[in-house]
Order: structure tokens, then C-alpha cells, then sequence
């Protein structure tokens, strides 16, 4: 069983690296974030997206002052969408109104062919109606992807099924939180990120100071 | 056991999905509820636990997620599954993206798992979306233990990881 866990440490390891800017810099300090804390904090993506309900939205000047989660991803994913959505939506009903208040949950589609905004609002709906849902032009999508140090979203066929209808998309698995006092990131989410881990650490990112 | 699983989930890239929709046997009368609280069959040397399926959010694809643990001295493989009126194919996420994989080697003494963030069955185009209460019922394709029925409780996404307790993730 060490085995087991030396070998998923490792991988664990692995995958918390590559989310992580390319740099040789030291080990990110211990923060006390169930997250993996960054060592070099990300900007927030600029650029007006387009909601769900059809009104602009600029990122940086909606989300200004609260805790902004930011995921990529796509309403047919079976697996690391849904589980992401479903979580933060069950420890945010749970949490206290002054955290609930100071948390932005933002989803970016990387499937505006399949994602109408319609398709977004019953999908985002169906966990939290208050998860903000956006589209925008593939540069721009794409453009906020590069900023938060993630590989950009692309289309993966599926053999054997209809290329226009039934492909996937794969996507970062990770949720990126932006601070609300510097609008940055300084804590990723990877998938696999727990229930107890967003409920203790909500708190912490509505409240914690960076230097 | 353990490292062999998770290297054997590793080795795992396989091509092409799989699939078909011939219907389903009845359950196995092995079925019984585990100490998670989910299911577990066994068919010859192979154990099939931890069976679970998420509701289907807005009418999107239905994940099906168990383990298979070999007791055997012979190695199987998971060529497929089948679920009445649907498409079944089996799926690994690694990295956030997708691929196909047609045959999943289950060696002897090893237990390869189904779980969020790894393997996965995707099943789609069923007519009514199972909610949570129901039960997807689905049939297992091995190349030696042959076909193995197998009820899925299905559950809310936010139920999944208090379902799976322990290792609800892949690589977690």
C-alpha cells in the first residue's frame, strides 16, 4: 500500500507540477490551501465574454474584489466537469453567507459550437443558477487560457462517431482562484479536489492577504 | 496488488470505442451491497465493485464508473459494455482530454478501477435521463468471463466522492 501511495504521490506530483508555471524556483511556501499554492501567481484574463443570458461581460471587471473560480470546460463532458461543478455548488450552498457572497464561480466554454448559451444556462443551472456561465470568440477563449498557463482547449474526435456531433474537448482539469484583494491567482484546484478541501479553503481565499 | 493496479490503469491507451446496444441480462444473484454502500458481482474470478452512475446533467452523457478485480491466474480483458436502447463505449481522461479505449486489460491479481479523472464508461443516447434513485443496468464484456450484468446505483454528481470514499479520484 506505501507502494500504491508512493506511486500515486509521484503522479499526483507530477500533475500538480505541470499545472504549475514552468519555472526551477523553490517549493511554493506552505499557505495552509488544501490547493496547490503557486509560486508565481497567474493574471486574470482580460477581455468582454458574452454571458449565458446574452450580456457582456468583462472578466476583470465583474469579478474585481471577489474570490473568482475559473474553470474551462464543456457541458458534454461526462467526468471532470460535472464532478468540479457539482462539488463547488454543494459546499457553496453549505457555506457561510460571507463567503458565499464573496465567491464567483466563472465557467468558460472551450465547446461554443455545442454550448449554446441556452445549453449553458439549464447545465450551469442544474447545480447553481448563480455560476456564471461565458462564451466568447475562439481568440479570446483561447488568449485567457494562455494567460493562466493552461494548454488551450481542441476538439478530439471520437472514432466511430459523428465528428460534428459527438466528439470531446479536452481541457484543463484544474479550477484556477483568483484572489479578491489582488485579482490574481495564486492557488490552483486539480481535479480530484475534495468537498472538505473547497469548504476549508473558501474561507481562506476570501480572507487571505498576499504579499 | 495496488501499485500493480495503478500501473496497469497507467498502460492503459488504448484506440477505437466500443459499444453496441443488445440489450442486458438480469443481475447477477451474487449482487450484494458493499460497505460503501454499492454493489459489487462476481462472475467466475473476476470481482466487479463500486459500481455507481452519475444522474446526467442536461441531458449530457452518462459516466458509469466500477472496479474489476482479477482473482485469477489468467489475464481478462474488458472488451465492452452494453446498455439497452443506449451506446456504451469506455473512455479515459488523462490531462483533461479524452481518448477511446477499446480493451482494458485486467491481469491476474490486479484490480483496475473506473473512477472520476481516469477510466470511465460514457454512455449516450438513452431516451429518459436515469435521476438519482435509479438503477442503470448495464452488461460487462470480458474476452474469458464473457458477459457480466451488473446494476448501477445512480447518484448525484456531489454524492459521487462520499460514494467512493477512499481514492474517489483517479490519482488521488
Amino acid at each position: 500500500m506505501s507502494a500504491l501511495r508512493r506511486a500515486v504521490g509521484a503522479v499526483a506530483l507530477a500533475v500538480a507540477a505541470a499545472c504549475m508555471p514552468a519555472s526551477g524556483d523553490a517549493p511554493p511556501p506552505a499557505t495552509g490551501f488544501a490547493g496547490v499554492t503557486l509560486v508565481t501567481p497567474l493574471e486574470k484574463p482580460a477581455g468582454t465574454f458574452t454571458t449565458m443570458h446574452g450580456e457582456p461581460y468583462d472578466l476583470r471587471a465583474e469579478t474585481r474584489g471577489s474570490v473568482t473560480l475559473l474553470f474551462f470546460g464543456y457541458t458534454h463532458c461526462p467526468d471532470v466537469c460535472p464532478v468540479h461543478m457539482a462539488n463547488l455548488a454543494a459546499v457553496l450552498r453549505q457555506a457561510e453567507p460571507e463567503v458565499r457572497s464573496r465567491v464567483k464561480v466563472v465557467f468558460v466554454t472551450t465547446d461554443p459550437a455545442r454550448d449554446t448559451p441556452e445549453r449553458l444556462r439549464t447545465w450551469l443551472g442544474a447545480f447553481d443558477p448563480t455560476f456564471v456561465g461565458l462564451v466568447g470568440p475562439d481568440s479570446l477563449v483561447r488568449e485567457a487560457q494562455v494567460t493562466v498557463n493552461v494548454a488551450p482547449a481542441f476538439k478530439q474526435p471520437m472514432p466511430g462517431t459523428d465528428p460534428d456531433s459527438a466528439y470531446a474537448v479536452g481541457h484543463a482539469a484544474q479550477v484556477i482562484a483568483f484572489s479578491p484583494t489582488d485579482d490574481r491567482a495564486h492557488v490552483l484546484y486539480p481535479f480530484g479536489t475534495r468537498q472538505q478541501d473547497w469548504a476549508a479553503d473558501l474561507p481562506k481565499l476570501v480572507a487571505h492577504e498576499w504579499d | 496488488m495496488g501499485l500493480t493496479r495503478a500501473l496497469a490503469v497507467a498502460a492503459t491507451l488504448l484506440p477505437l470505442a466500443c459499444g453496441g446496444a443488445d440489450g442486458s441480462a438480469d443481475v447477477a444473484d451474487t449482487t450484494h451491497v458493499a460497505e460503501v454502500g454499492l454493489p459489487t458481482v462476481h462472475a467466475g474470478e473476476l470481482t466487479v465493485s463500486r459500481i455507481v452512475a452519475p444522474a446526467p446533467v442536461a441531458d449530457g452523457p452518462m459516466a458509469l464508473y466500477l472496479e474489476v478485480a482479477n482473482g485469477g491466474a489468467a489475464a481478462d480483458t474488458l472488451l465492452g459494455a452494453t446498455v439497452a436502447g443506449a451506446s456504451a463505449s469506455l473512455h479515459e481522461t488523462t490531462d483533461g482530454s479524452m481518448r477511446p479505449v477499446a480493451r482494458l486489460p485486467i491481469p491476474a491479481g490486479a484490480t483496475v478501477a473506473l473512477r472520476p479523472g481516469g477510466l470511465h464508461g460514457m454512455i449516450e443516447g438513452l431516451a429518459a435521463a436515469p435521476a438519482p434513485g435509479d438503477t442503470l443496468r448495464a452488461t460487462l464484456r470480458f474476452a474469458r468471463a464473457g458477459e457480466v450484468a451488473i446494476a448501477a446505483p445512480v447518484v448525484a454528481y456531489a454524492e459521487l466522492e462520499r460514494r467512493l470514499g477512499a481514492g474517489a479520484h483517479a490519482g488521488h
